[in-house]
């Protein structure tokens, strides 16, 4: 079946701490669809020009050293909290940064193809909790987005795997390393069943830790030996992450990497700090500690020995790095494989999955079961000997339960004569209610006045794969039953809010999208200029300058060949 | 769902094997897929769990580990783990636990699943006065799904523990001896039994304090203390899953102070050293008092016999007849404990063993009348 011109198109979105991307399967094949500027992924970045109008993408990810104070990375790792950032004059929360990233997206789609985006499925972290997918699927709504479901990163990634290997048989692991957040996954894939069997994972551990660390390390050499605090002041600091981030990338395949900061103080010196990957390495071994947790706990849930695995798949931009392919072998005594481009096969696993969820007969042979990543519950007291332990949570629904599923269980009255019966429902795996997340809570009435015991409530959840959960409860002896439906929409950012918001975003002055390529190379090479020193500063800084006297001719092709003559240099300059 | 339906909707025989259950569930998948048919794939999944639940994973480990299986380095591990335990050494246990190769073969060793492992290190962790919560949220907060039951009984073990320990001063091997038995059977009303056996059993004169007071705080133990310190009296089992300690002294085994009897022994020896004036057969006599009185004050020898007939006391005063109760007590000792304990005296009278005497049931037969 091809896809209906009228129809428009479903894609997969994998909305990254770094980088995010859409992909769509078309004709047997899972397509990224390139941005405005022609490039596969677009940062997940925002800021805000001097004259209030906003840039998304490359361009802003480019002023990051140049304007840090208007401009926002990382915002996913906030999703689902209440912080939010003042950029250019203007507040926004990160479910409203989220959706500038992904209107961008679905615009270049509808250019790039010509058609309507109709329907996205979006990707989030295994371990985001219901907080965070709430936040997901408002940035989703105020976006103006039509998304139904959300899925884990690790089995989008799996996903992919499984439609590119139909036939194979195999016991994997999903790594996802990604910019900002952890996951890991156990399945099965057999003949194109792929069936997660576990999955664990830390939110807040991405590559951009290790950047930070590295960023850390750096600022503390850079005090003791030139007596500068690189950490003082907003943009020197955001150097020092581009500086960071650029001797991280080299240290994938040199042995040793430069720190270079360039502009410093009110005399621009220019510092210089050589590092050694052994040395790094030791810096990055507390994460590297953190990884072995949530391997250790998925493979415990999935009850697996670490010999079981027939192979483990890296995915995750931040998996190039060396020191991520030596965990993995030290911990599964076998290579990882990078089958599928590491940054893409997310977004392309989210395609699958779109298309899995329209019954799209590109995907007729291929299934895929998923799990709950965290157990769903409320809060009950138990009686042990003399003594009464309250606030303990009985999961109803344990994680780890292929969705959609319905459960079970009994309750029974604690006094004597009770008449009603006060239930929150929780998400989390402690055993004391305090330390899980409260999703909701109902109140049962109307129960016959018994002594205590007597009466009996059955609490029945049922949950399915767009996170709709639906809590029933009877009671035994009247037979009366009370239904509460917690959806995704229904939480977290009120209706009214994201009405707000979407009008808000409407109201945003955006670069115009023709002039985006202009844009993002003047925001590149300024970025660049303010990094480097010496003949390629000098000669950078004539070509920008050409460049600028040539955007106001406004001559389209005089423009292109300047622009294009811009980035051949700052490849060079790069490569350099 | 029962068996029948789910091997209906997967289309199998009664004795598919899970290697056809799977194959069969695969099959259905593809006609039934979550995506598509939510309430096809729920149904076919309930039958798939029901069946597989019984199937592959009903063989019953053995969680005994002197239980004979290869010795590999595996269940050396997890030797060396349950010999720390033995010695008291909680925090190498804990320690050795927590590196993951501990884990594996403890994993190996305790039902083979790691909750189950950890259950029984939690425990030994609480026994070793780690408050409770730190010790478990600690050490393990992802080795159990939140309703397992196992959890719900470390907390509640855990406060007990706390309860315990700061009402009656108990010694420390005592916690050693619980401990053990914890990591051996995980039900603790039995754990503490065993623990309580196995130090009354080591040191009677120490224990019987302790064991009394206790017994007043958990008196759902008594009956099945009673049954232990039965079975260790009677016979030494083989089969004992636990070592048994060094076989006491008779002496020390059966001592209990009092004050009465040695110090009229003292003051009988210093009257007739007072008014014996050089009596030749005084002289004799007189050390064999003082000695006889020394001996009493450090204890007065308690049989066992009387001491069961104590936690039978206890066991009915808190109305927890267990089994086997009485049945190895001699009627007299019965009546002699009875008289102070009229519900023992009851009981003598209830199972028959005090008609044999000759003597009459005081209390008259009464109608039970529902209130």
């Amino acid at each position: 079946m091809t896809l209906r011109k009228d129809a428009g198109v479903r894609i997969g979105i994998d909305l990254g701490t770094t980088h995010s991307l859409a992909a769509v399967l078309m004709n047997g094949r899972t397509i990224i669809i390139p941005n405005r500027l022609g490039e596969r992924l677009t940062p997940s970045a925002v800021s805000v020009d001097t004259l209030g109008r906003v840039l998304v993408g490359a361009p802003a990810k480019a002023r990051e050293v140049t304007h840090p104070k208007d401009t926002v990375c990382n915002f996913k790792r906030d999703m689902g909290t209440e912080r939010s950032w003042n950029v250019g004059g203007k507040t926004m929360r990160p479910e409203s940064l989220s959706a500038l990233v992904l209107s961008d997206l679905r615009q270049s789609v509808e250019e790039h193809l010509g058609q309507p985006v109709l329907e996205a499925v979006v990707t989030v972290p295994a371990y985001f909790g219901e907080d965070q997918r709430r936040a997901t699927q408002a940035a989703c709504e105020i976006a103006g987005l039509h998304v139904e479901r959300i899925i884990n990163e690790p089995t989008a990634a799996a996903l992919a795997y499984g439609f590119g290997n139909p036939e194979r048989e195999a016991k994997l692991v999903v790594l996802d390393l990604g910019g900002g957040t952890f996951d890991v996954s156990v399945l099965e894939v057999t003949d194109g069943i792929i069936e997660i069997i576990a999955s664990a994972g830390d939110a807040r551990l991405g590559g951009e830790d290790f950047v930070e660390v590295m960023m850390e390390r750096c600022r503390q050499r850079f005090l003791a030996s030139d007596a500068i605090d690189l950490g003082a002041h907003a943009d020197l600091s955001a150097k020092l992450r581009v500086a960071c981030e650029r001797a991280k990338r080299s240290l994938s395949s040199a042995e040793r990497a430069s720190v270079v900061v360039t502009g410093v103080g009110p005399s621009a010196k220019t510092l210089t700090l050589e590092v050694g990957r052994d040395e790094v390495h030791g810096w990055w071994a507390p994460l590297l500690q953190r990884m072995q947790t949530p391997v250790r706990q998925a493979l415990k849930d999935a009850g697996w020995l670490r010999g079981a695995v027939d192979q483990v798949l890296l995915v995750g931009g931040a998996t190039r790095m060396p020191i991520v392919s030596d965990f993995v072998a030290s911990v599964f005594n076998k290579p990882g494989v990078r089958e599928l481009p590491p940054d893409e096969a997310i977004a392309m696993g989210a395609a699958v999955q779109a298309a899995l969820k329209a019954d799209d007969a590109q995907v007729e042979d291929l299934v895929v079961t998923d799990i709950a990543p965290f157990s769903l519950g409320v809060n009950h007291t138990t009686e042990y000997g003399s003594h009464q332990v309250g606030g303990l949570f009985a999961a109803i629904l344990e994680r780890g339960t292929v969705l959609p599923a319905s459960r079970s269980h009994s309750f029974s009255t604690l006094h004597d004569g009770q008449r009603m019966v006060e239930f929150s429902v929780y998400q989390g795996e402690h055993a004391l209610c305090e330390h899980n997340t409260k999703i909701g809570q109902y109140t049962v009435q109307g129960i016959p006045p018994s002594p205590a015991g007597q009466q009996v409530l059955d609490v029945r959840f049922s949950y399915d794969l767009n996170g709709l959960l639906e809590i029933e409860t009877t009671v035994r002896s009247t037979g009366e039953t009370h239904v509460l439906v917690l959806d995704r929409s229904g939480r977290g950012m009120s209706k009214a809010e994201i009405e707000r918001a979407r009008t808000a975003m409407a109201g945003l002055k955006f670069h115009p999208r023709e002039a985006l390529p202009n844009v993002a190379a003047l925001e590149r090479a300024e970025a660049m200029f303010a990094t480097v020193t010496g003949e390629p500063r000098a000669v950078l800084g004539e070509v920008l300058g050409s460049f600028r006297a040539c955007l106001e001719t406004q001559d389209p092709e005089v423009i292109r060949q300047h622009r294009e003559q811009l980035l051949a240099l700052l490849q060079t300059i790069r490569q350099h | 769902m029962d068996v029948d339906t789910a091997l209906g909707v997967l289309g199998l025989e009664p004795d598919a094997d899970a290697r056809a259950i799977k194959r069969a569930y695969h099959k259905l998948l593809k006609r039934h897929k979550p995506d598509s048919d939510p309430e096809g794939f729920r149904r076919l999944r309930e039958a798939y769990e029901c069946l597989t639940d019984d199937a592959p994973r009903s063989t019953p480990p053995d969680p005994q580990w002197t239980s004979p299986r290869p010795v590999t380095q595996r269940t050396l591990n997890a030797v060396a783990v349950h010999h720390a335990l033995d010695e008291g050494r909680f925090a190498d246990a804990h320690a050795m636990v927590i590196d993951a190769r501990w884990a594996d073969a403890l994993l190996d060793d305790a039902d083979g699943s790691y909750a189950e492992a950890t259950y029984r290190m939690g425990l030994a962790a609480i026994l070793d006065h780690r408050p409770a919560y730190e010790a478990i949220a600690a050490a393990y907060p992802d080795c159990f799904s939140p309703n397992d039951r196992r959890l719900q009984v470390l907390l509640a073990v855990g406060r007990e523990w706390e309860h315990l320990r700061s009402t009656a001063r108990l010694p420390p091997q005592f916690h050693a001896f619980v401990a053990k038995s914890f990591i051996v059977d995980p039900q603790p009303r039995i754990a503490l039994a065993r623990g309580l056996a196995r130090w009354f059993w080591n040191d009677r004169a120490s224990a019987m304090r302790g064991i009394l007071t206790l017994l007043t705080q958990y008196p759902s133990v008594a009956s099945v203390l009673y049954d232990e310190v039965r079975a260790l009296d009677d016979a030494i089992s083989p089969d004992m899953p636990l070592p048994l300690p060094p076989q006491p002294t008779p002496a020390a085994r059966l001592r209990v102070p009092t004050l009465w009897t040695p110090l009229v022994l003292v003051v009988a020896a210093l009257l007739i050293a007072v008014f014996s004036e050089g009596n030749v057969a005084a002289r004799t006599f007189i050390p064999v008092l003082l000695v006889g009185g020394g001996l009493g004050l450090i204890g007065r020898p308690l049989s066992n016999a009387s001491f069961r007939a104590r936690l039978l006391s206890s066991c009915l005063a808190h109305d927890q007849p267990p089994a086997t109760l009485g049945t190895n007590l001699g009627p007299f000792r019965l009546l002699r404990e009875g008289l102070q304990n009229d519900a023992l005296l009851e009981y003598g009278f209830r199972i028959g063993r005090l008609g044999r005497l000759g003597l009459d049931d005081p209390s008259p037969a009464q109608e039970t009348v529902a209130p």
